[in-house]
């Protein structure tokens, strides 16, 4: 098991260098002079000297490239020109609301979404299975700001349970942590309990099926009993892929549902950054989000080789 | 989905009003009968809007799939018929791009490029290569072995001949639900690129900015948040459909693939 894990960080190498890379040419694509660009119109020709120089956009590419993969690795990405802060700082500081956002969401969405899966594989053509399709495919196509102003409009502001925005950070008080955070993460879980739904129905669906399952029933265990030790065991393989495969997407709708709730996260940092033309946190937010995704489905594969004992290769 | 087509052909004869004629005294007003969706912050006619809106979102779904399908079923076939050393690079570069969620990369693509709704949709297609590339090298994979490409190589017919007749007519249909169901997609990242302030600029009528320039008012005036949200939606949702449509009728096996490309 260990060997295979470590293969798979071998293979993640490559990847690593490409998204790397990518980051790194995230500045080519700037038009006109990078440096200018970066600090604005405003400033002086010495500043925008010197920080030609710290880029390197004096010199070729592969030089410059070179230059700051070895300046990332020994972990520093810049300065921000905005904030003057240094960007892994920055990034660092804003992670916190960001991961508590990710876990609460991907909690609600495996707990929803494999629950309504799991009701609506067992009686297959039942109301609770039709009701589950239709929302799956409307929680794959709603877009994450629509969402976002539905719930704050019925369940803050017409019902008044729950703050609308703002975040509490849980040092100050956990429960108006958790009070403010229900409703990004309900958010940020819709699309992803979606996808987990279906996949965990037909995943369900199959297993039924199965000569094991028919047996438990022939030795007469409850219908409980083959539900909780044969097919939900089944059904985790799936979920663990499709959650791997969604973490990106999670990400995605962070950054849109952290700028509609007021979150302190790097996703609002990202948007921030993007709108101040701060190419230097953008290039961090983006790594370190890539880097994310990547130990995500790490670790996702770990997993793996300890919920399904037949998998030994990844 | 035809329906959208006309409504963005058709707009300045459907539109109720001018997109951009202000009337203060209509300003934030209620759907009326001059007014069927009410009027947003500068007493513009939201229905109005709309209808022009969705001209940018077909456009940007257009251009940006257009863009992706190209560079990505060209690298689907290459790697997928190749199998050498461009099918391991061109993989492991699907994998760096998907690596990168698709909405961050997109956002930092289009503020490099600048704001504007060509800007976006480029960043869009660059984005949703790999949603090509992978499903179409991995039905190449499989099209390769199969009796009829053999034959035509036994007969001689040159490389490039077997990969456009007899390899891509074969894809195609794998292709054009790809197309439809990342069009949905696309008409949903060009709104949020245009939420957050990166994509299309205000005055112009896009759907994403008008929730953007509407949310503040969501405590005094909903409609003029939730109209577009819900324009969003429906286009979004009807491109899905068509897609799963699409497919049904033109390769049901294909279900596996595709769902996991999207998924």
């Amino acid at each position: 098991m260990a060997r295979s894990i470590a293969a798979r960080l071998v293979l993640t190498v490559p990847v690593l260098l490409l998204v790397s890379l990518l980051v790194f040419s995230l500045l080519l694509l700037i038009p006109g002079d990078p440096a200018l660009v970066i600090l604005g119109p405003d400033a002086s020709p010495v500043e925008v000297r010197r920080l030609s120089r710290e880029l390197g956009t004096d010199r070729p590419i592969v030089v410059q490239y070179a230059a700051w993969l070895g300046r990332a690795l020994a972990g520093d990405l810049g300065r921000s020109p905005r904030t003057g802060q240094p960007v892994v700082a920055a990034v660092g500081e804003r992670l916190p609301p960001t991961v508590e956002l990710a876990v609460l969401g991907m909690v609600l969405a495996i707990a929803g979404g494999g629950a309504l899966g799991l009701a609506a594989g067992w009686r297959p053509g039942s109301l609770i299975d039709r009701a589950t399709a239709w929302l799956a495919t409307l929680g794959i196509a709603i877009p994450t700001f629509l969402l976002a102003i539905l719930l704050i409009l019925g369940l803050s502001l017409r019902a008044g349970l729950l703050p609308p925005s703002g975040y509490v950070p849980w040092r100050e008080s956990v429960a108006g942590n958790l009070r403010a955070m229900v409703l990004p993460a309900m958010t940020v879980a819709a699309t992803m309990a979606a996808v987990i739904a279906r996949v965990v129905r037909s995943s369900v669906l199959e297993t039924r099926g199965e000569l094991y399952v028919v047996t438990a029933r022939a030795k007469g265990l409850s219908e409980a009993a083959i539900y909780l030790r044969h097919v939900l065991r089944n059904a985790l393989v799936p979920i663990l892929a499709v959650t791997g495969l969604q973490v990106g997407r999670l990400m995605g709708g962070m950054v849109i549902t952290e700028t509609m709730f007021a979150i302190p996260g790097i996703g609002r940092l990202a948007v921030d950054s993007v709108l101040a033309r701060d190419f230097l946190t953008v290039q961090g937010v983006v790594l370190v989000m890539a880097l994310w995704v990547l130990l995500a489905n790490l670790l996702v594969d770990a997993l793996n080789l300890v919920v399904d004992p037949r998998i030994t290769r990844v | 989905m035809l329906a959208l087509v006309a409504l963005a052909v058709l707009a300045p004869l459907v539109a109720p009003r001018s997109p951009n004629v202000q009337r203060l005294d209509a300003s934030l007003g209620p759907p009326s009968w001059a007014y069927p969706l009410g009027g947003d912050e500068f007493g513009r006619d939201i229905l109005s809007r709309l209808v022009y809106g969705a001209r940018v979102s077909l456009w940007v779904a257009g251009l940006s799939v257009g863009i992706a399908l190209l560079l990505g079923t060209a690298a689907g076939l290459v790697a997928g018929y190749r199998r050498d050393w461009s099918d391991l690079a061109l993989m492991r570069i699907m994998d760096a791009l998907l690596t990168v969620p698709s909405l961050i990369l997109a956002l930092a693509i289009a503020a490099a490029l600048g704001p504007g709704a060509r800007n976006a949709a480029i960043a869009i297609g660059l984005v949703y290569i790999p949603h090509f590339a992978r499903p179409v090298r991995a039905q190449v994979l499989s099209l390769a072995d199969r009796e009829f490409v053999a034959a035509a190589r036994a007969l001689g017919v040159p490389e490039t001949r077997v990969l456009f007749r007899h390899i891509l007519p074969n894809v195609l249909s794998t292709v054009v639900v790809l197309a439809s169901l990342n069009a949905g997609f696309a008409i949903m990242w060009e709104a949020s690129l245009s939420f957050l302030g990166v994509g299309v600029q205000p005055p112009a009528p896009s759907w994403g900015a008008m929730l953007r320039t509407g949310y503040p008012f969501l405590e005094q005036a909903p409609w003029v948040a939730i109209a577009p949200g819900c324009a969003i939606l429906l286009a979004v949702l009807g491109f899905i459909l068509l897609g799963d449509r699409l497919q049904q009728a033109l390769d049901p096996k294909l279900n596996e693939t595709i769902s996991r490309s999207v998924t």
